[in-house]
């Protein structure tokens, strides 16, 4: 199964085995990674999963809709060209090796 | 008997679940039980009036987590058991299938229960809470089923919209003047109450039941107005109460929830508690109150897990709230005060509008039906605890965010 790594930004990491087809936010709650919350289970209108993709698999799966793009302008924590809601990134196998670093806070 | 060390969970819901994993996420180091009275895993609620239950008798729950999540964190997941009592000087709580459960730590995440509308002596109309229920209606919904729902609240309206999406013929009677009023400002319920009127429900407010006969294999009800509606089903969307009830038995203080401080902490020193079942001091708000929702059992959860842990209390988040009707999307973020001024931002060319609400130039909430920028700015303005202005441009097209006056640069609370 491809592996995500999720890392916590003080640099702990959980290696995450993610079905495809499985969101990347709920892959991570299922393997208890800490730092996803997830407030409204996955249709991208809390914006508390959210993650930086790392640059080398951003451009590996669709861009973020406007309704995602739209909730990543409102999160607390700093906003970069590759921050995703994680519940909006499904897994493929391109994905594979992807490195998701989380902000500091949530919401 | 168990191990001393260990924690307790009473209530396999939402919070409950976000609790016991927390805790062990953060280092409880003795065995968590999470004890809950339904036969399923941690699901989550908010589907059970949306999508969830336009899938049929059939459908499947949405899980909190997987189920084998509880056991890698350690978690032992007793589900189908109800906690009868608990013995806060011997610090034990007693298991309806015969065991006694010692704690070091009790946490009480025992939700809500909806109440109940008496149809007749002995029956009492659908309510929806649990899966079964969901399950229960789901089933029935078809093309010409005629609903009624008694309670124009987010869960009677989200049902409202779902049987009306699958054809049926669906009334709402509202006691209050209006839709939402419990919840929302007058622009947003106007506007959900037109989407359903346009959809060809039949909304009636300041009425109320009086009587249900029965009729052939259908139920006749009498309203308070004089009219009477013939439908074949009825569903009460009428609130719910907290299950404060084992707290209260406990000797533990209770007041319509079970009262706790802002780090979760109840009127015992071993004993927190937290989401539906609890009144708070809101550690955001400042304010005591009840929260019914998915945000605050989840947020209330990681700060009752840090009390527990005895690590220092992390701030509490600005409480939000959601609801899905028609494709329409309302987004909440923090809560109105009495007295708060209303100011409404409308699209000149769309269909959503969004609802602030200052206290002086302090914007207190948002609530927006679809204009997710308002609410995505508007959350974060007020974990900002910002002032805005000028007065007059604030319903005018500027985003929110250039209407800051100050607060944008103060920390969160």
């Amino acid at each position: 199964m491809p592996v995500v790594r999720f890392v916590q930004p003080d640099g702990r990491e959980d290696a995450v085995d993610v079905p495809v087809g499985v969101d990347l936010k709920q892959a991570a709650l299922d393997a208890l990674v800490p730092g996803i919350i997830g407030d409204c289970g996955g249709f991208a209108t809390c914006g508390t999963c959210h993650g930086y993709l790392d640059a080398d698999h951003a451009d590996l799966v669709p861009p973020p809709s406007e309704d995602e793009e739209i909730m990543l302008e409102g999160v607390l924590g700093d906003v970069v060209a590759t921050s995703r809601l994680t519940c909006q990134v499904v897994m493929t196998e391109d994905l594979a090796g992807a490195v998701v670093t989380l902000p500091e806070v949530q919401g | 008997m168990t191990a001393p060390d260990a924690l307790v969970v009473v209530g396999a819901g939402q919070a409950g679940a976000e609790l016991a994993v927390t805790a062990r996420q953060l280092g409880w180091p003795g065995p968590i039980h999470l004890v809950g009275a339904e036969e399923h895993p941690p699901y989550q609620r908010p589907p059970l009036s949306k999508g969830l239950l336009a899938g049929g008798g059939a459908t499947a729950a949405t899980p909190v987590r997987a189920p084998q999540a509880y056991a890698a964190a350690g978690v032992e997941l007793v589900t189908g058991t109800s906690v009868t009592a608990v013995d806060l000087s011997r610090r034990t709580v007693a298991l309806d299938d015969g065991r006694t459960l010692a704690y070091r730590a009790l946490a009480l995440t025992t939700g809500g229960r909806p109440r109940r509308l008496a149809l007749s002596p002995g029956t009492t109309a659908d309510a929806l809470h649990s899966l079964e229920d969901a399950r229960s209606l789901g089933a029935v919904l078809r093309p010409g089923l005629r609903l009624l729902v008694v309670g124009g609240g987010f869960v009677g309206l989200e049902v409202a919209a779902v049987a009306t999406g699958l054809g049926a013929a669906v009334t709402v009677v509202e006691a209050r003047p209006r839709l939402l009023e419990r919840t929302c400002p007058a622009p947003v319920a106007d506007l959900l109450a037109a989407a359903h009127t346009a959809r060809g429900v039949d909304v009636r407010t300041g009425v109320s039941v009086v009587r249900v006969d029965r009729s052939g294999t259908g139920l006749v009800v009498h309203l308070d107005d004089g009219s009477a509606v013939a439908v074949d089903r009825v569903l009460a969307g009428i609130g719910q109460a907290p299950d404060d009830a084992l707290a209260r038995s406990a000797g533990l203080a209770v007041q319509d929830g079970v009262l706790v401080d802002q780090h979760a902490r109840t009127s015992d020193p071993h004993v927190v508690a937290a989401g539906d079942c609890t009144r708070q001091l809101h550690g955001f708000l400042g304010v005591r109150l009840r929260l019914e929702s998915q945000q605050n059992a989840g947020d209330q959860a990681r700060i009752a897990a840090r009390t527990v842990c005895g690590l220092p209390p992390a701030p509490a988040a600005v409480p939000t709230f959601w609801s899905d009707q028609y494709g329409h999307a309302l987004q909440i973020a923090g809560v109105a005060g009495p007295g708060d001024r209303e100011v409404v931002r409308r699209d000149p060319a769309g269909g959503g509008l969004s609802v602030l609400t200052l206290r002086g130039d302090l914007l207190t909430s948002v609530q927006a039906v679809d204009r997710p920028r308002d609410f995505a700015a508007g959350r974060k303005l007020l974990a900002r605890r910002a002032r805005l202005g000028p007065p007059e441009a604030l319903g005018g097209p500027a985003p929110l965010t250039e209407l800051v006056t100050t607060g944008q640069e103060t920390p969160c609370p």
